[in-house]
């Protein structure tokens, strides 16, 4: 077999822990999770994450300055993700707003991420999940943050509790949401190795679709288990219960994504 | 005197070390050019860049990834820079491409850059954002230096009958980051009271300062320019179509980019 980096890119909830638990659930694949995360509870493989990779290896930010040795570091990075996983895939987790974190100098902004260009010339397969309900899914965010619990989130959990939404928050995240996609996806459009999916056609009533495991399988071979997907499970609570405002802030959120969705500038 | 912070924000050769030069001359502020320069040229003293900084202090990637290490570490650079600048006002050139060099985790692609946020928040900053509007010209010009790896004042002597054939894709591609960034970068300023954004076209005639500028800068900052020329920067005098052997080509194709890109509703 021979040994590929699998690479997520979405933003948050957009069904990505759930995607890594069924893509590990083959077997096939080490799951490493959001690799630059900055809290070690919010990854499988706290040991693994770049933070402490970073640490363990004393690397400056002044290295990362340079194109060269950011290319270096990178490149040892992922060498040392692969040999941890060998003789299986490298499955990571880049959300949209986590791309800057190693840029060297001269660097545009609206440049390739200088990861993903690596990651490229790594002949990674990338995962590229939007989530055509923009206001669930970022509604899902804010009683995420306001709640503190993730996953499996059920009217216990929120124990009547109601939170406002705040509109003008919510429209500057969903600019910059849908800029991003639009941005990834412009990206991704020279890479072979590519499934663009909605999140509505990545699974269904809780399973992976036959679709995605079939684009899945054209680039990596694997047999995924049938069934639910391991702990995490569709979300339970209505969300109009716990937000208040919940029909503004959709409709703003609406009105954000027929301007801003798919509109590279 | 309350010491301040003078960011100049531009892309490359949009007259910024002309500009930097002429601040200096003030005899109120401390120039310490492009502070994300990773091989800087052409500034007097110790090195003051942010690299040389993070190297002496230890300052490892992993520290600045959460936001409270990366303002901490931003914070710890000014405050160096203004220590070596007392009483003086310090003077620093951010590149269009240099805003990433400081950048925590969470932060969108199109995001307010940290620096310029952090500078917005905890210092006393003003901004000049110097956009040239004959952007065919500054290309080329950006194209040229790094084919002669000459910066300034470049005469026919540093010519010296070099001609390349400029590559249209790259100018193209190139052409377009700079009119997204200037785009960006002009509605991240929106907003910020102590401000200039004047074109390179404004900002220099004669090879002297404009009264414009001079004007605007006097009313943020309370200070006068000195008379006479710019120091040792002069306008290159290389004639472009000696050197570019498909300059009209490259002109034409960079204008269709400046036509696509740059909108005059963004300030």
């Amino acid at each position: 077999m021979v040994q590929r980096i699998i690479c997520i890119i979405a933003g948050q909830r957009a069904g990505t822990t759930a995607l890594q638990s069924a893509i590990e659930a083959t077997g096939a694949a080490v799951n490493y999770g959001e690799i630059f995360h900055t809290d070690p509870l919010k990854v499988p493989k706290p040991e693994s994450m770049f933070l402490n990779f970073a640490r363990n290896n004393n690397i400056g930010i002044a290295d990362i300055m340079v194109a060269d040795k950011a290319t270096a570091i990178i490149d040892s990075y992922l060498n040392m993700l692969e040999a941890d996983a060998r003789p299986k895939h490298v499955l990571v987790d880049v959300k949209f707003n986590s791309w800057s974190i190693l840029s060297p100098a001269w660097r545009y902004h609206s440049r390739e991420p200088f990861f993903f260009q690596c990651l490229k010339q790594s002949e990674a397969v990338f995962l590229f999940i939007w989530r055509e309900n923009l206001a669930e899914q970022m509604l899902s965010d804010f009683i995420y943050r306001q709640v503190g619990v993730l996953h499996n989130l059920d009217e216990d959990t929120i124990a009547g509790r109601k939170f406002e939404a705040p509109i003008q928050q919510l429209k500057w995240l969903a600019i910059h949401i849908c800029r991003s996609e639009a941005y990834m996806y412009n990206y991704l459009q020279s890479c072979p190795a590519k499934i663009i999916i909605k999140y509505e056609n990545l699974f269904h009533e809780g399973v992976l679709t036959d679709r995605f495991k079939t684009a899945f399988n054209e680039f990596v071979k694997v047999t995924f288990p049938d069934g639910p997907l391991g702990d995490i499970r569709p979300n339970t609570i209505n969300k109009r219960d716990v937000v208040p405002n919940y029909d503004e802030a959709a409709a703003v959120i609406a009105e954000i994504a027929a301007e801003h969705r798919w509109v590279y500038r | 005197m309350t010491q301040k912070t003078i960011c100049i924000i531009a892309g490359q050769r949009a007259g910024t070390n002309a500009l930097q030069r002429a601040i200096e001359a003030t005899g109120a502020v401390v120039n310490f050019g492009e502070i994300f320069h990773t091989h800087p040229q052409g500034v007097d003293g110790p090195s003051r860049i942010f690299r040389d900084f993070a190297r002496e202090n230890g300052i490892g990637i992993a520290d600045t990834m959460e936001r409270g290490g990366a303002t901490a570490a931003a914070k710890k650079y000014m405050t160096w820079l203004k220590e070596a600048a007392q009483p003086k006002h310090i003077l620093i050139d951010v590149k269009f491409n240099s805003w990433l060099a400081l950048t925590p985790t969470w932060k969108f692609p199109f995001e307010e850059p940290f620096f310029m946020r952090y500078l917005k928040d905890h210092e006393a900053t003003t901004f000049i954002l110097i956009w040239r509007e004959n952007l065919a010209e500054q290309v080329l010009s950006d194209l040229i230096s790094n084919e002669i790896r000459v910066w300034h004042n470049i005469g026919a002597e540093h010519i010296a009958g070099n001609k390349f054939e400029a590559p249209i894709q790259r100018v193209k591609w190139l052409a377009k980051l700079v009119c997204r960034t200037e785009m960006e970068m002009r509605h991240h300023l929106l907003g910020h009271a102590n401000r200039i954004v004047i074109r390179y076209e404004d900002l220099f005639q004669d090879g002297v300062l404009t009264d414009h500028f001079k004007i605007d800068f006097k009313k943020l900052l309370g200070l006068d320019f000195p008379d006479g020329s710019l120091g040792y920067i002069r306008p290159n005098t290389a004639d472009k179509r000696e050197i570019v052997t498909n300059y009209d080509e490259a002109i034409a194709a960079i204008e269709e980019i400046a036509a696509k890109y740059r909108s005059p509703n963004a300030v």
